[in-house]
């Protein structure tokens, strides 16, 4: 469980990471917000000539205090010799305990194989059988599966549990029981280059035994932005963002445009879930909701404050809107959602935001692990810090930070899904609550024209 | 107080996990076919694939040792980090305390500078906070590895002791806070084959989390037992007990003497050691001064040992002890790092006196060296129930900026070559005794062997 939930940290910074990649911006004075554009190479440049081995210093104090204990175990400690492997194994823990003291849960040190493995789960992931997956207890259940992928036209359905994968390496058939295994062991073992064979198993409530699906891997490009009209009577639209990556502007434009096409009077943007990604496009999408001012407020190390502003955009959202947020909701959801709450430009709907105001930056290391470390923090327009602080034992104390919605829904107990098919609606008391805020602000402007 | 403070704990992990947990909990979505990967369209700036080579000064450095490692991150911390990093020994101490708990060994373990004082104020017999010698006991129950917070001795005559708190209780809960002993969402497999029902699935997944999260960690558990001042209402788990016993501990320090000696008659002394410090050497002197007496009891009852300070395995008040009332020689056995077999030797003005000693769960370590020598070469009789089994040679050893460390430095041996560990010192004469005292069921009995 360790393991696994370190896993997940992996995965959430690394949405983080490129929000600082890419990011390259002018200065708030220069006025011109429309070059607030994604190159990573001015980044790139900056970690390139940071003078860190050049800097080194032998006689420091942690790493006296590091060696000397050290000594003391490769001298006299009885217990397993403290060999090669050892030693490398204690001083990763050394360093981990190092980074704890900063009592930030987002900078953490990452050893060959985690630094390995989170650079193979994002490289590959564009070929595999098209299924969003979740940690469901001790096992990884189906969110959903993405349309038009072999899972989706296989039948894998939301909830499935998965029970066994099977791989054909050069004709030789090998079966694991995944049960109990960490995601990122099952993704490693489903995932695989497109064309080949797998068989998923799957437990499926009201069905005794395991379910085989025979597939073929493929080539995926899931949409990050999905939509539809979720109230026809009403023309209440809804975007639903996975997180912000470099398609998810032009495909929130897409989905923007074509909803006001059906003749969309309200939107409910849904933030629910989404973990963050990247910095300008928190700025772009943002763009789309304020008219004017800062959108995002950045602090580096020094100190110094930058604020970054709204984006005149062609087509600028304007129409009633409901964010629908909740405590999953991270790093570039919260700047998008305290930019609009800031600017009073829609209302927030759910729950207490996760509370992420921290940028980290990965730097490699020399014997093939990584250092995640935050980098700089930010601010929303009105200058507030949405971090959570953190008690001694470094638990988040919830309420010191993230951002608070307007109206406040907490899901039922009956909503267990993050799977938004028809069937799990009639759970979702913050949708039900998002149509209901629209539809008494419609009323009160029937007359209302959205263009 | 926690004199030995044997326990280290699932330590900074597991807090690193309670932190982490909340990070995204199980709503974190994975894709196995890609919503991340598109995110990584950014990375190839920070050239993710190409690992090490990536940095000038590390790339032309063939310097890969863990040693360079450590002192790389440290740099980038200090230049890169958001804030200002200006604590370097808060550093060093979070480095060497994470380092060694990575050892998963409870004896061995890291004490900053307050720690260490504590540490060294209750091996001279001052005690703080609840009054209990503990230690971290590993129990496998079904799949899951348990590290529970185990009494090994409570300090005769203080806080925990009056409380009622016996060796071997199991202390579950503090102040209604659970003491992490596992991560309880491992209970959840027992759900698995019961999965139909999603909500109670989920209600269990959130009861978990919240006992997780609201639990207090183990190294916090020791530090606050051992430097508590408000009373602190604690669960224990006691064998032979049915349901957990709920007791208040009222804190005071107090001082214990290390070891009295007194008459019990014309002919038979008296003698209890609890802690076998420089401080001891004064009764044991009188002890074996003692030219009137045909008879000794020895009390080791709630002897709980702990980390030797100075070079020698065997202090010098237990070399005293043994060196007048053995008959001298090997009086006991220590493998050091690589096997490395010494026989520790003591001499002295034998003093041959019918020798009775006292021991109980609470007799641990040293005293448990102490109590086999007495036996296999000074022919004492052994009263009471068996000991804890303790034989790890457990050294204090000093490191800069005013720290300490414990250190698993071997494993002793009786004189004749009997290993104790694990399932302790069987008495030869047994029966249910409780802390030491002059004049109870036990000295009664042991008079009887001594004068008999």
């Amino acid at each position: 469980m360790r393991r696994r939930l370190a896993r997940y940290m992996a995965v959430l910074v690394l949405v983080a990471l490129p929000m600082f990649v890419g990011f390259a911006g002018p200065d708030v004075s220069s006025g011109r917000w429309d070059r607030v554009a994604g190159s990573a190479s001015g980044v790139l440049r900056e970690l390139l000539t940071t003078p860190a081995a050049a800097a080194r210093d032998e006689n420091t104090v942690p790493f006296e205090a590091y060696k000397q204990a050290l000594d003391v175990l490769k001298h006299d400690y009885y217990g397993p010799p403290i060999d090669a492997k050892k030693t490398r194994d204690l001083t990763y823990a050394a360093i981990r305990g190092m980074l704890y003291t900063l009592n930030d849960p987002f900078t953490s040190f990452l050893d060959p194989d985690e630094w390995t493995q989170m650079q193979q789960t994002t490289r590959g992931d564009f070929e595999g059988i098209g299924a969003v997956l979740e940690p469901y207890g001790q096992d990884v259940r189906v969110v959903r599966p993405i349309e038009g992928s072999p899972a989706y036209r296989a039948g894998l359905k939301p909830h499935d549990v998965i029970y066994s994968v099977t791989n054909y390496d050069h004709g030789a058939k090998k079966t694991t029981v995944v049960l109990g295994k960490n995601i990122n062991d099952v993704v490693k073992l489903i995932k695989g280059p497109q064309g080949t064979p797998v068989d998923v198993a799957v437990i499926r409530k009201g069905h005794s035994a395991p379910i085989t699906f025979h597939l073929i891997r493929a080539h995926i490009e899931p949409p990050t932005v999905r939509y539809w009209m979720e109230d026809p009577k009403n023309k209440i639209g809804r975007i639903l963002l996975n997180e912000f990556n470099e398609k998810s502007d032009a495909q929130f434009d897409k989905a923007y445009q074509a909803l006001m096409a059906k003749g969309m009077r309200g939107l409910i943007f849904d933030l629910r879930y989404n973990p963050g990604g990247l910095l300008n496009v928190a700025i772009d999408i943002g763009s789309r909701f304020i008219d004017s001012g800062p959108v995002v407020i950045i602090q580096e190390k020094n100190g110094q404050r930058q604020a970054y502003g709204a984006r005149v955009r062609k087509h600028h959202v304007n129409v009633p809107v409901v964010v629908l947020i909740n405590e999953s909701s991270a790093s570039a959801s919260e700047i998008v959602a305290g930019a609009i709450k800031d600017n009073k430009a829609g209302i927030l709907v759910g729950t207490h935001t996760f509370g992420k105001g921290l940028v980290q930056t990965l730097f490699p290391l020399s014997d093939g692990s990584a250092l995640r470390l935050t980098t700089a923090k930010y601010f929303t327009p009105k200058g507030n810090d949405i971090s959570n602080k953190y008690d001694e034992e470094h638990r988040p104390i919830f309420g010191t930070g993230g951002i608070k919605p307007d109206v406040v829904v907490t899901q039922p107990d009956t909503f267990t899904s993050l799977d938004w098919a028809e069937e799990n609606k009639k759970n979702d008391a913050q949708l039900k609550k998002a149509i209901e805020i629209l539809r008494t602000r419609l009323a009160q402007n029937p007359g209302r024209n959205p263009q | 107080m926690v004199r030995a403070l044997r326990g280290m704990a699932a330590a900074v992990l597991l807090a690193l996990v309670i932190g982490g947990s909340f990070a995204t909990g199980r709503q974190l979505r994975q894709s196995v076919a890609g919503p991340i990967g598109s995110r990584v369209t950014a990375l190839p700036g920070v050239g993710i694939g190409a690992g090490a080579g990536l940095m000038p000064g590390f790339a032309q450095s063939d310097d890969t040792s863990p040693a360079s490692t450590f002192q790389d991150v440290y740099t980038y911390v200090k230049q890169q980090y958001v804030d200002r990093v200006d604590n370097d020994q808060k550093l060093g101490f979070g480095a060497v305390r994470s380092m060694l708990a990575a050892l998963d060994d409870p004896k061995t373990r890291f004490y900053d500078p307050a720690q260490k004082q504590r540490l060294i104020n209750e091996l001279a017999g001052n005690y703080s906070g609840i009054g209990a010698v503990l230690t971290v006991v590993k129990e496998k129950r079904g799949e899951v590895e348990q590290n529970r917070l185990a009494v090994v001795a409570p300090v005769p005559g203080g806080p925990a002791d009056r409380a009622g708190i016996r060796p071997g209780d199991v202390i579950n809960y503090i102040d209604k806070r659970w003491v992490i002993a596992y991560d309880p969402r491992y209970d959840l497999s027992q759900l698995r084959l019961n999965r139909a029902n999603a909500v109670q699935y989920d209600k269990e997944w959130k009861d978990a989390t919240k006992r997780l999260a609201d639990g207090i960690s183990l190294p916090k558990a020791l530090d606050v037992l051992s430097s508590t001042q408000k009373p602190l209402q604690l669960v224990i788990e006691r064998a032979g007990s049915p349901s957990p016993i709920s007791v208040t501990v009222d804190p005071a320090p107090f001082v214990l003497k290390p070891a009295e000696y007194r008459r019990l008659n014309d002919h038979v002394g008296y003698l209890r050691i609890t802690e076998f410090n420089d401080a001891a050497g004064a009764a044991i002197h009188e002890a074996a001064q003692d030219t009137q007496i045909h008879g000794l009891i020895v009390d080791l009852r709630d002897a709980a040992g702990g980390p030797i300070v100075g070079t020698s395995p065997l202090p010098i008040a237990a070399q005293d002890l043994l060196g007048a009332f053995t008959r001298g020689g090997v009086v006991a056995n220590l493998v050091t790092k690589g096997n490395e077999r010494q026989s520790i030797a003591v001499s002295g003005e034998h003093h041959p006196v019918k020798l009775a000693v006292l021991i109980n769960r609470g007799t641990a370590n040293i005293a448990e060296v102490v109590a086999a020598a007495l036996k296999e070469r000074g022919g004492a009789v052994l009263i009471g129930s068996r000991s804890f089994g303790d034989a790890i040679y457990q050294r204090l050893v000093p490191l800069r900026d005013d720290t300490a460390m414990t250190l698993t430095a071997g494993k002793f041996f009786t004189a004749t070559g009997g290993d104790f560990g694990k399932k302790g010192i069987a008495p030869d004469i047994a029966m249910a005794v409780g802390g030491p005292q002059p004049d109870d069921a036990a000295v009664r009995r042991a008079l009887g062997v001594v004068e008999g």
